[in-house]
């Protein structure tokens, strides 16, 4: 909502300071989000008369003027293609400063002398418009300043209006808030209305048929009007809020919106067909061409002001392009109305349109004063336009219409405890007001108040202690902390548990990612899922931004592989990335506010490039299978969860490889808690991917529930331990893990296994590769004797050397 | 044997040990083994002088035995001397012959990091833990009743408005803020004093260089018996400090959202220039961080709980809007781009 100064101080008395003005609307909750001061900065413009004009002899675009400033006619050069002999101008003389420091000096165009400057509108700051120079009225004095010309100078706030708070939608609601901060008087805008002549209804008949979207509906006659151009302070005042001057009648009615925050609509009487102004509801199939020139197919739900014949206007929200009041207008029919919020906003809604009318309409307008801004802007009209006010109103009022102010209980108690402030039943009174919300009588602690009309918002004891908390201004409400018993408050164990993998993960050496949780349909189907994944049964949103975010996710790894793309597009290769997103599955409804949707963590692991250490003297190694693998397992070693390791992934996971892949598995429920593996080319081609990358999907809610380590200590050896090195060879499809499992699970004092070495190579046959494994041996409370531990690691290489295709070297 | 003849013997022994002491020393310790040998050694000359001994008659035996004992202490002593400075210099030539550049930059490991939305996030947590807050959660996919209607924000209000919301279904939305969560949890508990705190992801359909579609709030809901607006300043007071730090002053303007009142939205003082105006601020001294009221009667007469008898606060603010201004951020955009220069700062 823009406000100009200068409109509201025709009903109060406010400071000079606009700054000051603007901290008082910022604390009644009217946040100011600009304000514009016009003609500041500058200096030397004053009203000239354009005495003669005529081409410049050398260029055909500008004009040479003599231009008269209130002392003395100098010789201009004008481009403007709309200067003209006789017109008052706004001209900066020789000397004069501009926005921006902008000095007029003597020029010279083209041989032509100029001594000042013609000015356009947004030379002066003054508006957007460079059309062509400024025309004043042919009543403005030559000589008079910028800043002494009205309407011209004046300084704007725009503020954001809630949408409770209607009344701030025109200057008198938002007057009357700044009255009350202030302490000074409301001045209501007055005229008096003379009405002559035959009655309304003997120039029109009006019916309202349907009452419930249109409980007040209020008609008068202006007849012989005289339509053109508006008064000088009724266009500055609409330009002043950013508003087109169209004619004098339809100026009038735009003044009152933006004066009352009430909407109205003058008819041409003489193209209303029948005579007749019925507000009815729709036929479907009806249409109407609306102001905006879209032609509109009407629904049967839409209500309307029509004639005899056709609909007019889509009630409410925007006028039609016939009936409209032009030139050859001379008599109106005046509509003012008291639409119901939620019929125009459903129709608002239902056309996709919304205009300053259906704005306030929606909102909900003032219900009891209707009749009194008929009054106001029948006169208005009058007073502006010429013609005469036929006798009498044409009124329609719906049953259940309210005609008196709603009354509000409040205890006085009730709003001290609830603001934590002293307050008594004299405080809350004069405090109220100020709003207009007038004491009506008391009943013991209970006081009550009648509502005006124009705040629809007080309903309830707890609304009017909101506005006391206004009226004494939040700020001065003391800041307290509640006395509240101690209470100690673990997290939640899933909070726990992503913590501390979060936190291991970044001691190694991983970053957290952050995305937005949508996914394209391309993303998944890049996948390479099996049609029986679940990762398919996506949920869509029904008005997506864009088709990149049309879905949402049922796997974190599509918004982590755009990252590394992202990345490797940026020159960064070496990117380590993990993320706990959130996958959407569709899901069955259960009941009436089910969703049918359901929701889970899921963890997201991706490694792209090399694996290196920020030294230049660090190994660099790719990151492979067995890099994510390990970063998965000291992740699992951290939270204590000791999970079956189960090679490859089948077909629960499409995009991982076939061979370099695993699935987590809880050993005792047998959930898949995770997959991981390196992404299988055809997914790392589609995501445009240039270096192998790795990734694993691991869900924190099965995590949570498997088996976890209790952290007891541990007796520990402190003898030395005895190593025993071996070397096999082996096929290429013989495993690590299939050797681990020759070993018997009982050999006396055997305490580790570990793979030094896989070599590939000269002194090993072709399909084959050498492993040198290293198996420890200790005693707990000794050390072993060379018997015991050459009796132990016997068992261990007779029984590698007894499985099929192991060679022991 | 003649005991003149030992005893010269033993005489010129000396003279000559001490001489080639003296060489050696002067050599730089060159020599000093080979010298220990020869002098020290179980065939070496002072030894040789003890084997004389027998020649000696019986009675002069002890005597001679004396000077031959002092003789070699003495010696053992100046070996000593010149072997530990012999080794000194060793280790001296060892240290200053390290090729090492200390100035070659150290070896690290490359640091992981966590993103700068988890940090605020889990701060944010531990603070209001630490004052009895309880972490609760709701879904983000979310039947619009416990996002709206039971919020008081009915269909076709305008309030709506204040909302761009994602539908997934006909009544189901994504939730348009953390508020759906005070719903849940009211309705999943007995009437009784409230401390409860719930961050999460909400959206919009919104998305430019200050909104985006996903963004992260914090809601913070207090009820008890005798809760006023006035607990709620103290503790968002409380908050704004630890977050902006000491000093920081709180400014609180009117507002309207439909499940507070009285509502209103919180400004923070400025942090970078402490209220005299900047970019940051926007030439205003104060900088927006949430929204806040005390919790409108219809919410709790939605949930089945006695709004006389209860009475509450709840606040929200962004964790983005809190790491941007923490960090000085300039673009919500940069927070889930997952690029590798920004998230290596954190
Ligand atoms: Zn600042």
């Amino acid at each position: 909502m823009l406000l100009s100064l200068s409109w509201l101080k025709r009903y109060t008395d406010l400071p000079d300071d606009a700054s000051e003005i603007s901290a008082a609307l910022t604390s009644l909750g009217f946040e100011v989000e600009a304000v514009q001061v016009r003609g500041t900065g500058i200096e030397g413009v004053v009203v000239g008369e354009v005495r003669a004009c005529a081409k410049h002899p050398e260029a055909d675009k500008l004009s040479v003027c003599r231009v008269f400033d209130g002392v003395e006619e100098v010789p201009v050069v004008c481009g403007a293609p709309n200067v003209a002999a006789g017109q008052k101008v706004l001209f900066a003389r020789v000397g004069a400063v501009l926005p921006g420091d902008f000095k007029i000096k003597k020029a010279n165009l083209r041989g032509q002398e100029s001594f000042g400057m013609i000015c356009a509108e947004d030379e002066l700051g003054l508006g957007e418009s460079h059309d062509g120079i400024l025309v004043l009225s042919a009543s403005s004095v030559p000589g008079t300043t910028l800043q002494e010309i009205p309407g011209l100078c004046d300084t704007t706030f725009e503020i954001s209006v809630t949408p409770n708070r209607p009344d701030a939608l025109g200057h008198l609601g938002v007057a009357r808030e700044l009255a009350a901060r202030f302490g000074k008087e409301l001045r209501l805008p007055e005229l008096p209305l003379a009405e002559s002549g035959a009655a309304a209804e003997s120039f029109v008949t009006m019916k309202v048929e349907d009452a419930a979207s249109t409980p007040r509906y209020i008609g008068r006659v202006i007849n012989g009007v005289k339509v053109g151009p508006s008064p000088e302070w009724l266009v500055h005042a609409l330009k002043s809020i950013g508003k087109k001057s169209i004619n004098n009648v339809v100026d009038c009615t735009n003044f009152a919106l933006m004066e009352w925050g009430q909407p109205s609509h003058a008819f041409d009487l003489d193209t209303l067909a029948g005579k007749t102004v019925v507000v009815r509801k729709a036929t479907a199939g009806e249409s109407l061409v609306t102001l905006d020139g879209e032609t509109r197919t009407l629904k049967a739900a839409d209500f309307v002001i029509a004639d005899a014949e056709k609909a007019l206007v889509l009630a409410g929200v925007m006028g039609g392009t016939v009936s409209g009041v032009t030139e050859k207008t001379v008599n109106v029919f005046l509509e003012v109305a008291y639409f119901d919020p939620r019929a125009v906003r459903a129709q608002a809604r239902r056309h996709t349109l919304s205009s300053d009318s259906s704005h306030r309409f929606e909102r909900g307008v003032d219900p009891l004063v209707t009749a009194r801004v008929s009054d106001y802007l029948a006169a208005l009209i009058a007073s502006t336009c010429g013609g005469s006010v036929a006798t009498g109103r044409l009124e329609f009022t719906a049953d259940l219409h309210p005609v008196t102010p709603r009354v509000v209980s409040l205890r006085p108690a009730r709003a001290a405890k609830l603001l934590g402030v002293p307050l008594d039943a004299a405080r809350v009174k004069s405090l109220l007001e100020g709003l207009e919300v007038r004491f009506v009588e008391e009943d013991g602690d209970t006081l009550r108040f009648a509502i005006p009309g124009f705040r629809n918002d007080l309903e309830r004891e707890v609304d009017l202690i909101e506005e006391l908390a206004r009226r004494l201004d939040y700020n001065t409400i003391p800041a307290v902390l509640p006395a509240l018993p101690l209470k100690p408050v673990d997290l939640p164990p899933a909070e726990e548990q992503a913590r501390a993998l979060r936190g291991t993960l970044r001691d190694l050496g991983l970053s957290e990612a952050l995305s937005l949780r949508f996914m394209s349909k391309r993303a998944l189907g890049n996948l390479n899922l099996a049609p029986e994944d679940s990762r398919n049964d996506f949920v869509p949103l029904k008005n997506p931004i864009s088709e990149e975010w049309e879905l949402l996710p049922t796997t974190p790894l599509p918004a982590l592989l755009h990252a590394l793309e992202r990345n490797q597009n940026m020159q960064e290769h070496d990117v380590r990335l993990f993320e706990i997103g959130r996958a959407f599955y569709r899901a069955e409804k259960t009941g009436p506010r089910s969703t049918g949707v359901r929701e889970e963590p899921v963890l997201g692991i991706a490694l792209m490039g090399e694996w290196k250490e920020s030294s230049w003297s660090a190994r660099k190694q790719p990151v492979d299978f067995t890099r994510l693998k390990g970063v998965v397992e000291n992740m699992l070693e951290r939270v204590r969860v000791d999970l079956e390791w189960v090679a490859g992934v089948g077909s629960k996971a499409g995009f991982l490889h076939p061979i370099e892949s695993a699935t987590l598995v809880d050993p005792v429920s047998g959930d898949v808690v995770g997959v991981l593996g390196t992404l299988h080319p055809k997914v790392q081609a589609a995501f445009g991917l240039k270096l192998p990358v790795v990734v694993a999907e691991i869900y924190p809610l099965a995590l949570l529930t498997a088996p976890h380590r209790p952290l007891k200590f541990q007796a520990y050896a402190t003898h030395p331990a005895s190593a025993r090195d071996v070397n096999l060879v082996v096929g290429e499809a013989m495993r690590h893990g299939d050797l681990l499992a020759v070993v018997p699970k009982n050999v006396a004092y055997l305490n580790a296994t570990r793979l030094n070495s896989v070599y590939r190579g000269k002194g090993v046959p072709e399909g084959h590769k050498a492993l040198h494994y290293t198996f420890t041996y200790r005693h707990m409370e000794r050390a072993l004797t060379d018997e015991e531990v050459g009796t132990s690691h016997a068992q261990v290489t007779a029984a590698l050397a007894a499985a099929d295709g192991v060679v022991i070297k | 044997m003649d005991s003149n003849n030992v005893n010269q013997d033993l005489e010129s022994l000396k003279i000559r040990l001490l001489a080639d002491l003296d060489t050696c020393d002067q050599g730089g310790g060159d020599g000093l083994e080979e010298l220990k040998v020869r002098y020290l050694g179980k065939k070496g000359e002072i030894y040789g002088l003890m084997r004389g001994m027998g020649a000696l008659p019986a009675d002069q035996r002890p005597a001679f035995g004396q000077m031959v004992n002092t003789l070699r202490d003495l010696a053992e002593e100046r070996f000593a001397v010149l072997e530990s400075r012999a080794a000194e210099q060793a280790i001296a030539a060892k240290l200053s012959a390290s090729t090492v550049d200390p100035t070659l930059p150290g070896t690290r490991s490359e640091l992981g990091h966590l993103h700068p939305l988890t940090v605020v996030r889990d701060d944010t947590i531990d603070f209001f833990r630490g004052m009895g807050f309880e972490l609760a959660e709701a879904p983000e996919v979310d039947h619009e009743w416990y996002n709206f209607e039971a919020l008081n924000i009915p269909p076709e209000h305008p309030a709506r408005d204040m909302h761009d919301t994602f539908y997934v279904d006909e009544g189901v939305v994504m939730r348009t803020h953390t508020s759906n969560v005070q719903v849940h949890y009211l309705l999943g508990h007995e009437p009784g004093p409230v401390r409860m705190l719930a961050p999460g992801c909400v959206y919009r359909v919104d998305n430019d260089a200050s909104h985006a579609p996903m963004f992260q709030q914090v809601e913070c809901l207090v009820i008890d018996e005798n809760i006023s607006f006035s607990h709620l300043k103290g503790v968002m007071l409380l908050w704004a400090e630890h977050v902006f730090g000491k000093g920081t002053k709180l400014r609180v303007r009117p507002s309207y959202f439909p499940f507070t009142e009285p509502s209103a939205e919180v400004d923070v003082s400025c942090s970078l220039c402490g209220g005299a105006g900047c970019r940051l601020c926007k030439h205003t001294g104060w900088i927006e961080v949430g929204g806040c009221g005390s919790v409108d009667p219809a919410v709790l007469t939605q949930v089945g709980w006695d709004p006389e008898r209860w009475t509450g606060f709840a606040f929200g603010f962004g964790i983005d809007r809190i790491a941007l201004l923490k960090y000085g951020i300039p673009n919500i955009g940069l927070l889930t781009r997952n690029e590798a220069g920004f998230l290596r700062q954190f």
